[in-house]
Parts: structure tokens; C-alpha cells; sequence
């Protein structure tokens, strides 16, 4: 789940970590969620999914709700996951990180032309 | 609330299913249940929304995520330990190739010293991989997970259909190891009758004493030993019921069969496929223990006990055919062995008889314990490709101890029989 930054997440966990700030969500919602706060950016698969998440789950960052919803109105094996104050602090840090970054980004000429070529 | 899925989408579901089974077992148990909601999710939601096409669209995108998915999880399993702590598959690996190595060492160079060796190595692999089976298995089991339908699994509903199988198996293999017994010793007194002097270093009474003397440890006295180990282990070994009798069974059936295979494949000459068929028997064995018991431990149980009944068998048989064609063969392919050359009439038949046995002895000697090593092979993929889940307590570290000790005597005989007379 993290790089070679031990504060850096991945984009997958952040994103999911994100969703899970706003509640308790299943793997579908959060698969759904992550694509619409992405605009599409990000789309999760099945698979890395739960990958991250067991990652997630495995560094205390989340972990499953024991409480489900009303089987009347959603199915009982579903399984919903939260975040945990690791997890939310987690966030704060990446978010933070991410700000720096795109603060040190802003001073930099990224929209000026490319230079011509000299011969 | 559960929805019901349209016939496409339900058939899409199912085959996305079967597809994660390329996914390592521990993973796969953990989470197999939630991705495929998720992925029943995706292909409804894409269904209402775009029909065909959108189901297209949600293949386009499970497809490459399941094999990114799979090939990290194999790898994070096979190089890191990962998720799958319980079993240290690079222990395993390497034992089973320790295992293949040595085999082939075994069959290929005909040199005395390098037999020698190789048994010797592979009778190392073998034990250590049981060995080390019993000991992960019994002291590193982590405790089971208990999510929901744990309990399900762990109610024992293969070895209900099965009650009763156990001990007719064992039976089998007891009155298997009897016969043989008769027949040793029946061509031992053919062997003796054929040539007389063979009579002299045989005496029952020197026999005793001559199992401790390695110099004059022959291959009377080591069959002795052998068949005696056999029975102990066919005994003893074959006790347990429910989970820990999975592996014996499956082995025992597996090596039962191939066994026939073996000998009518040497009765058409194909002595290659024979090899072959014995040593697929292994990795069937351990692939099915593994299979059933969701557990790469058992795999190596699995390809002992196969090892174990497919050298019986054909040894048995072997025995048979020897006795019953005696008259017929030594005019026939007997006269053109290169060990008898030489010898004529009785002299002939009691040399082709002797080697057989000779054959018979490595084989009994070697098979089981090289089959332990390569159905781990068999085991580390029943393992992984099946739904079962691995139960709360191992019961493999008892079940073991009696194939441990057969391992040991055997390389007891094996030592005994290389040290210089």
C-alpha cells in the first residue's frame, strides 16, 4: 500500500480511504464512488479492489463494520468497511503531502511554451 | 435483499467465478465471496444501463485486472510470504525440486555411486519434507479466520459421505502388504531351490542377528526389514479418520491405480510411460489431498501414500508374474540380460528373480519417500485451486509420526545396504 515513501499512499488507497471519510460504504459503492470523485480518472477493478483493501485492513487503516444494514433493504453478505482514526489521520498526512506538493507545482513554469530549438 | 440477475448476467457471474481460482488460496478464501458481489454489482449496473455493451465494457476491464490481481498476489505469495504465512512455499518448492533433481539423477545415470547418492538424496528431501510438514503444520497454524460460513466449512460433510471408506482402504492395503510378505518368501525358497547355495547364507537363524551386522546385511534380510516397515506404517499410519484420513486415502487410491497402470505399461514394454505414470501419480495424490484439504501439508502425505501403495502394487505383481512365467521367461529376455549373462537354466532364473527383488527393493525403498517430495508439488496447487478452507486445528502433525518413522528405517536400510560389505 505504501511506496518507498513511507507516508505516500497509492492513489487506490487514498481514493478509498477518501470514500470511507464520507461512511461506511461496501466494496461496490466504493468501486462507484472512487470513479465519480476520480471524474472517471480511477477505475477500480473487482480485484485491486480487495487488494487494497486487505492492505488497507492489514495496516489498521479501515476495518469492517460489524453493524449491516436492514436485509430487508440490502443483502446481508455484503461487507461494509470504515475508517479508522489511523486511517483518517492517513488521509490528513497524504492530503497535506499532496498539498505541499501542488503548492511547489504552482511555482514552477509548467504552462510556459516550450523552448524553440536552437541549430 | 437479494436481486434476481438477469441470465446473461447471471452466466457472466459464474464464469467470472470459476476465473478466480487463478488467484492464490488464501486470498481467494479471504475475499472470493466480496469480489464477486462486486463484480455481480458492475455487470447488473452496466446491464441496466448499456445492455450487452455494457457488459462488454465490464469484461474489457475484469479481465485485466484479474490477472494484474493474480499475478501480484502469486508473486507477493511466492517471493515475499505475503498472505500466505501459514505455509512457506519456498520451502516447499524447493524440496519438491530438491526432490525432481534427485529422481532424475536416480533414473538416467546408471553409475552404482550415483544411485547411491541420489537415493540417499532423495530419501533426504522426502523426510525433510514430511518432516518439516508435520512441524510447520503443527506449531505455525495461525488460528482459522471466523468470518461468516467459517463454521459451515468446517463441518466435515466429505468424511460423513465417506465413513466406511477408510477402513476398507486400509484393509486392502494390510492384505497387500501380507501377500507380499507370502510371496518374498516364496521366492526366496524358489530362489534357494533353484540355487543351492543361496540356502547356506540364508539360514532364518542367522538372520536376527545378521539385520545388525551390515556386513552381512543381504537382500534377504533388507526385504525383511522393508516389508516389516510396510506393515508397521500400513498399520499404524492408516488409522485416522475425517480430515487427517483425506490424504492417506487419496494417496493410497491414486498409487493403488497407478500402480496397474504401471505394470500394464512394463507388460507392453513402455517402461518410460510406467515412470512417468508413477511419478504423475504423486502430484495427482498431493494435488487432490491438497485439493480436499485446502492445505499443502497434505499434499505431501498424499504423494507418500501414493508412493507407498504404487510400489506395493507393482512389486506385488512384479512378484506374480515372476513366479508364474519363471519356466517361460528364463528362455526368453532373461537370457539376454547383461547382470545374467552367462548363466543358463536354473542358474539363469535364479539370477533374473534375485534382480528383480533387487529392483523391487530400491523401488519400495525409494518411491514413497520421493513421492512425499513431489506431492507437495501436487499439494501446493490442490492448495491453491480450491474452495475448501484449511480446518482450525491441524491434525497432520499426528498423522505424521508413523510415516516419519517408516522414512527413517528406510534410510536405515538404505545406509545399511551401501556401507561397504
Amino acid at each position: 500500500m505504501t511506496r518507498s515513501n513511507p507516508t505516500a499512499l497509492t492513489p487506490a488507497a487514498f481514493q478509498i480511504l477518501l470514500v470511507l471519510a464520507g461512511g461506511e460504504r461496501h466494496g461496490y459503492e466504493i468501486m462507484v464512488e472512487v470513479a465519480r470523485q476520480s471524474g472517471d480518472g480511477l477505475r477500480l477493478g473487482p480485484t485491486t479492489l480487495y487488494r487494497t483493501i486487505r492492505s488497507l485492513l492489514n495496516a489498521g487503516l479501515i476495518d469492517e463494520a460489524d453493524e449491516r444494514p436492514d436485509p430487508a433493504l440490502d443483502d446481508q453478505r455484503r461487507r461494509y468497511y470504515r475508517l479508522t482514526p489511523a486511517g483518517r489521520q492517513a488521509a490528513r498526512a497524504e492530503t497535506e503531502r499532496l498539498r505541499r506538493l501542488v503548492a511547489v507545482a504552482e511555482t514552477k513554469p509548467l504552462s510556459a511554451p516550450p523552448a524553440p530549438e536552437s541549430n | 435483499m437479494h436481486t434476481r440477475l438477469p441470465p446473461v448476467v447471471d452466466w457472466s457471474c459464474r464464469l467470472y467465478g470459476h476465473l478466480l481460482a487463478i488467484l492464490p488460496g488464501t486470498f481467494r478464501h479471504e475475499f472470493d465471496q466480496p469480489i464477486l458481489q462486486a463484480f455481480r454489482d458492475l455487470c447488473l449496473a452496466a446491464w441496466q444501463a448499456r445492455g450487452p455493451l455494457g457488459l462488454v465494457a465490464v469484461w474489457m476491464q475484469a479481465l485485466p485486472d484479474l490477472a494484474e490481481g493474480a499475478a501480484g498476489e502469486w508473486r507477493l505469495a511466492l517471493t515475499v510470504g505475503g498472505n500466505m504465512e501459514r505455509v512457506s512455499v519456498r520451502t516447499w518448492m524447493l524440496m519438491a525440486l530438491m526432490a525432481s533433481a534427485t529422481l532424475l539423477g536416480f533414473l538416467t545415470l546408471p553409475s552404482s555411486n550415483v544411485t547411491h547418492y541420489g537415493v540417499g538424496l532423495l530419501a533426504l528431501a522426502g523426510i525433510l519434507s514430511v518432516a518439516v510438514s508435520g512441524w510447520r503444520s503443527r506449531y505455525w497454524q495461525p488460528a482459522a479466520a471466523t468470518g461468516p460460513g467459517s463454521d459451515l466449512a468446517a463441518a466435515d460433510t466429505l468424511a460423513l459421505r465417506l465413513e466406511g471408506g477408510p477402513s476398507r482402504i486400509r484393509l486392502v492395503l494390510i492384505g497387500l502388504v501380507l501377500a507380499f510378505l507370502g510371496l518374498f518368501v516364496y521366492v526366496f525358497r524358489v530362489l534357494f531351490t533353484l540355487q543351492p547355495s543361496l540356502a547356506e547364507a540364508h539360514r532364518l537363524t542367522d538372520v536376527l542377528n545378521q539385520i545388525w551386522n551390515y556386513h552381512s546385511f543381504n537382500t534377504f534380510q533388507a526385504g525383511m526389514v522393508i516389508i516389516g516397515a510396510y506393515l508397521g506404517v500400513s498399520v499404524y499410519g492408516t488409522r485416522g479418520r475425517g480430515p487427517s484420513a483425506r490424504p492417506w486415502m487419496a494417496g493410497v487410491t491414486a498409487g493403488g491405480i497407478a500402480g496397474l497402470a504401471a505394470i500394464l505399461l512394463a507388460l507392453t514394454g513402455q517402461l518410460n510411460a510406467m515412470l512417468v505414470v508413477m511419478l504423475a501419480a504423486a502430484v495427482l495424490a498431493g494435488l487432490i489431498a491438497g485439493g480436499l484439504t485446502g492445505q499443502t501439508e497434505a499434499g505431501a502425505l498424499g504423494g507418500f501414500w501414493c508412493g507407498l501403495a504404487c510400489a506395493l502394487v507393482w512389486a506385488t505383481a512384479g512378484m506374480v508374474m515372476d513366479l508364474t512365467l519363471i519356466s517361460r521367461l528364463a528362455g526368453t529376455a532373461w537370457a539376454s540380460s547383461q547382470v545374467c549373462q552367462g548363466l543358463v537354466g536354473a542358474e539363469l532364473a535364479a539370477c533374473a528373480v534375485g534382480n528383480d527383488v533387487f529392483t523391487w527393493g530400491k523401488v519400495l525403498l525409494a518411491l514413497p519417500i520421493l513421492s512425499g517430495g513431489l506431492g507437495v508439488i501436487g499439494g501446493l496447487l490442490g492448495a491453491a485451486l480450491t474452495k475448501a478452507r484449511p480446518p482450525v486445528e491441524s491434525k497432520w502433525g499426528r498423522a505424521l509420526v508413523v510415516p516419519v518413522l517408516f522414512c527413517g528405517v528406510m534410510i536405515l536400510v538404505y545406509a545399511a545396504r551401501s556401507l561397504p560389505r
